[in-house]
């Protein structure tokens, strides 16, 4: 069959994916592709830009900052992404396995509502619980004869302070998911893995989880992006320090854009962080991707 | 037929949200448009105190800087029968509002008047984006904005009209000073100048456990977003050092005395104890919140200090009984001259191609900052009048009249056009030393080699833009 | 005996995790001055209504939930279904050039908003949107995210489900609205409420669009009762309790949809 017909027989798919493709190029695709030719040119706000080649890449490069914006952004992401989808499948788990279905609401619920408030107004509360001062989690830990604590404010806290609030915060939308897809779980598999005489652990490991892989992957890779580009947390409670200790790739693009106006920079760094995610994208795909159909 | 009906809604919808963004509202071919941005510098006023009241009336301090402006607006209108003007304005919040004009500017969309920072204002004048006042103003007007002028200037010209003036001293809080029954240890003489070892010896007679629960300070600072050249660099100044060389294009902040006055800085949280533990992470509102809560005894204050003391007095943000403001400048050393930050907020114009509306935007910002709209606008804002004919409104307010008067120990290091680019490396700096992860010379070391070399980059890319 | 383990562990997590929710609402009720105190106060003393009070008299606040509702509404809606028909045509459809789509879509999360929202501004301007609804909804008709997680939610499905109903001589959109739709529920349930609690809660796109009050969004619009010199922590708590209201409605108006449906269609499959 040649492809032309190959395409006309198809041709339903092209015409569901006309409208959101048709978007994507106007309001996504446009602007990114602005901002990755940026990275190539000097551009000043309200002249040309000028094309410098690699000379924002060279600068970027040889910038130690850069560099140790990159070896945050990547603890950040290696310690909090692993860290939350493991939490996220056993509370999601635990959640399932619960017999009534108000319990079950109810758990999905508590996970769920701190997430329905901003990242700006939960970095406050969070300012509020670090507070070395008067925060609770100092007043909490001394009476156990543990602190003071600085958290963000020391050096050495201020990184895993925001891996950890991260950590404590965000598993509502993956339990949700995770809940939801275990529901699309066929009963009549496990009855017959049970008939087998398969105890419950290895139900979960060569049934569920198998069965999970795509939502799975679909976690993996939005919250690693999401950890790469984290930002809000950084701009509202630390502003990258102290002594650039949470300076992320984000927030170092931010500041190179915003404060000092180098959009030249800023964009040959966000183009290697994108080039840097879709690297990791694609080997999560890679490791995780097997078409699975029941 | 389910499927028939399905379909349908889909491309109806589809439809209707296209009609939607085709509607577009009808353009007036003579009408001139011009926006004007402005940071909302009233202090949390809600607007509805405007109800019943005239606006000739000088209650006139409780309305919202919106308010004004339209007045404003419609005095202007007023002055060019013949023309239709629209004036849009647009208010900025003090957190986000930055963004907002940064991401216009950055679009090539800026406004065509707006009022915020000097420093703001001045690193827009790096860019080549503003247009210059001086060959709009009288000899007259330029005397009588005195020395305010002065800090519009970058490489020869005059890039904001100054308007709405501020500046920055210390502040006791009486209240606890009496408890600890050491009020003789503020200065009381003259413009209240006082050295190191005053300072310090009336911190610690301020620090102290009142309750068992959270300690009182005697002083704190903020080290994290907030302004180096308005919290830190006072400190510098009445070390007889400074963050620039005269032309503001080289950072000169690691010089000897340098060094000592941030070495001060930090001894004041490891060696005296006067200050909370982690300042390096201290922002402005916990300063604000430790204050408000009467558990501080001095802190920096502002032009705006006791109008928005009264302001959280009303909303009950700060208790009755707890703070008694004392106004007083920042310690010096012995034969050194105390430095502060003083600025005038101000209208700046943005580049106009068009003839017309940059002749008007001109017009806008001069009339905005004629005595009469000075006077009313330190009034409302309790901010200081920046001409010298409008100075007679605080003349019954000896506070205010105290604060008027420091404003002559200003210095033009504060607002440089690379102050506020290099804010964040700066703060990262004095963050470093506080926290003690460097000593104060290789921190200020760092940041003069990490500065100077941003300064370099952005010369040779200034340069560049402007052969093309 | 570990069963019940889990479910401690469930429960002190939950606790931990509703903590700063319990603080907004704690804040929300307390007189300012109480707001700092020290040691933090677990319940509000005295309970006032005193920060809800200024939010509603001196604010727009009805206008801009107006606002939210409109936009995050639409955006809502219309991702859901161009979502869901995107997210299929992808997982079940083989077609050339699908590899190459997908990625494309899943390559437009990987730039940081923060430097692409430059040129779209100058677009928006450009389109004569500034202040308008069209300017808050357009861009976000359909996001790269609500097809990445559909396309993983319906790639389980059997696909002889699809070949049956063909069979029965359904075309495809019969397909799609007879046996995809009821199928996807609870993925469509699940992006509903990710996209209203992400547009409901956008930030900074609405704050450079919109220039006047009445054209605000809930966000944008209690950030701005904010003043220069202080944190006025209990409006700010109070705005957060009132915005969080509709999401905590509207999930649980969503939420029976994730834990029913899937079972029939296994039934027929």
């Amino acid at each position: 069959m040649s492809l032309t017909r190959t395409i006309f027989k198809e041709r339903w798919a092209y015409l569901f994916l006309l409208f959101p493709l048709l978007l994507f190029a106007v309001f996504n695709m446009l602007p990114m592709a602005a901002t990755i030719l940026l990275g190539f040119a000097d551009y000043f706000p309200g002249g040309q830009p000028v094309w410098t080649g690699l000379e924002n890449y060279a600068y970027a490069l040889s910038d130690d900052l850069f560099w140790k914006a990159l070896g945050i952004t990547v603890l950040y992401t290696c310690g909090v992404v692993p860290a939350s989808l493991l939490i996220s499948l056993f509370l999601a788990y635990v959640i399932f396995g619960l017999k009534y279905a108000w319990a079950q609401v109810i758990f999905k619920s508590a996970f769920y509502l701190p997430v329905v408030t901003s990242g700006a107004i939960l970095s406050l509360v969070w300012l509020w619980l670090f507070n070395p001062a008067r925060g609770l989690l100092n007043y909490v830990l001394s009476f156990a004869g543990l602190g003071p604590y600085l958290w963000t404010s020391d050096p050495q806290m201020a990184l895993p302070s925001l891996m950890f609030m991260a950590i404590m915060g965000g598993h509502g939308a993956a339990i949700v998911l995770l809940t939801a897809a275990m529901g699309g779980i066929p009963a009549s598999y496990y009855e017959a893995a049970r008939l087998d005489g398969a105890g419950p652990w290895r139900q979960y490991w060569k049934i569920t989880l198998p069965l999970l892989r795509p939502t799975v992957l679909y976690l993996l890779v939005t919250s690693t992006i999401a950890s790469f580009q984290v930002f809000t947390q950084v701009l509202m409670m630390t502003g990258g320090g102290p002594d650039y200790a949470t300076t992320t790739l984000v927030y170092l693009i931010y500041t190179d854009a915003f404060e000092y106006f180098d959009f030249g920079k800023a964009a040959a760094e966000a183009t290697l962080l994108s080039l840097s995610l879709a690297g990791i994208a694609v080997l999560q795909y890679k490791w995780l991707a097997s078409d699975v159909e029941y | 037929m389910g499927c028939a009906m399905g379909k349908s809604l889909v491309i109806g919808s589809f439809l209707l949200a296209l009609c939607a963004c085709a509607a577009d509202p009808p353009l007036d071919e003579d009408e001139i448009r011009l926006t004007l941005w402005t940071q909302d510098y009233w202090v949390g006023v809600t607007g509805h105190e405007l109800d019943g009241v005239p606006l000739d009336d000088p209650r006139r301090a409780q309305y919202t800087v919106k308010d004004w402006y339209n007045k404003v607006a419609r005095d202007f209108k007023a002055l060019y029968p013949d023309r239709k003007i629209h004036i849009h304005i647009e208010t900025l919040d003090w957190t986000s509002g930055f963004q907002k004009i940064d991401i216009a500017v950055a679009s090539g969309r800026p406004p065509d008047v707006l009022i915020s920072t000097s420093g703001i204002a001045l690193k827009y004048a790096r860019f080549g984006l503003l247009e210059a006042f001086d060959e709009y103003l009288s000899d007259e007007d330029i005397r009588d904005f005195g020395s305010f002028y002065g800090f519009s200037e970058y490489e020869g010209r005059h890039y904001f009209l100054p308007f709405i003036g501020g500046n920055r001293y210390m502040v006791a809080n009486l209240e606890i000073f009496r408890e600890r029954d050491a009020v003789h240890l503020l200065p009381s003489e003259g413009d209240r100048l006082w050295t190191y070892d005053q300072f310090l010896a009336a911190a610690r007679a301020t620090t102290f456990d009142r309750d068992g629960r959270i300690d009182v300070y005697g002083f704190a600072m903020p080290f994290q977003r907030n302004s180096p050249q308005q919290d830190q660099m006072p400190f510098f100044w009445g070390h007889g050092a400074r963050q620039f060389n005269d032309n503001g294009d080289s950072l000169v902040i690691n010089s000897e005395m340098g060094v000592k006055a941030l070495q001060f800085m930090v001894d004041l949280e490891h060696v005296h104890g006067v200050v909370p533990t982690g300042s390096a992470g201290l922002r402005n509102n916990d300063v604000t919140d430790l204050w408000n809560a009467g558990r501080l005894a001095m802190r920096q204050a502002h032009h705006g200090t006791r109008r928005s003391h009264e302001r959280a007095l009303e909303t009950g943000v700060i208790e009755e009984g707890v703070i008694e403001l004392y106004p007083m400048m920042y310690p010096s050393l012995p034969g050194v001259d105390p430095g502060a930050f003083v600025v005038a907020d101000s209208p700046c114009v943005f580049r106009q191609e068009d003839e017309e509306k940059r002749e008007l935007s001109i017009a806008l910002a001069k009339f905005l900052t004629n005595t009469r709209h000075e006077r009313e606008a330190a009034y409302a804002m309790s901010t200081l009048p920046t001409r010298y004919s409008a100075l007679d409104v605080w003349a019954d307010d000896p506070f205010q009249q105290y604060v008027l008067r420091v404003a002559r120990y200003g210095k033009k290091d504060a607002i440089q056009g690379y102050g506020i680019p290099l804010v964040n490396m700066t703060l990262s700096a004095f963050q470093a030393a506080m926290s003690r992860q460097a000593t104060p010379g290789k921190a200020l070391d760092d940041l003069a080699r990490r500065g100077n070399r941003f300064i370099r980059r952005d010369i040779e890319r200034r340069l560049r833009a402007g052969a093309e | 005996m570990l069963k019940y383990v889990f479910k401690v562990i469930l429960a002190l997590f939950a606790v931990l995790t509703l903590m700063p929710l319990y603080w907004i609402v704690v804040t929300a009720f307390q007189t300012p001055s109480v707001v700092l105190a020290f040691p933090p106060s677990l319940v509000p003393s005295p309970a006032s209504w005193i920060n809800f009070a200024r939010l509603f008299n001196g604010s727009e606040i009805g206008t801009w939930m107006a606002n939210s509702l409109i936009v995050t509404g639409t955006v809502t809606a219309s991702n859901v279904l161009l979502g869901t028909l995107a997210g299929y045509t992808l997982a079940k459809k083989d077609f050339p050039g699908r590899q190459t789509i997908f990625w494309t879509v899943i390559s437009l999360m990987f730039i940081p908003s923060q430097l692409t929202i430059i040129p779209l501004y100058a677009l928006i301007v450009q389109l004569d949107w500034i202040n308008t609804y069209q300017a808050l909804i357009v861009p976000a008709l359909i996001m790269p995210f609500s097809i990445f997680l559909m396309k993983q939610f319906l790639q389980t499905l059997p696909t002889e489900l699809i070949e049956a109903a063909r069979m029965d001589g359904c075309g495809e959109w019969g397909v799609f609205q007879r046996v995809i739709l009821p199928l996807a529920k609870p993925g469509m349930g699940v992006l509903a409420i990710f996209t209203f609690m992400g547009v409901w809660n956008d930030f900074l796109w609405p704050l450079i669009v919109i220039n006047q009050s009445s054209m605000l969004t809930l966000q944008v619009g209690l950030n701005s009762l904010q003043n220069q010199y202080y944190t006025d922590y209990g409006l700010l708590m109070a705005g957060a309790a009132v915005s969080a209201l509709p999401m905590i409605a509207f999930f649980l108006v969503f939420q029976p949809y994730f834990v029913r449906s899937i079972t029939i269609g296994a039934i027929k499959g």
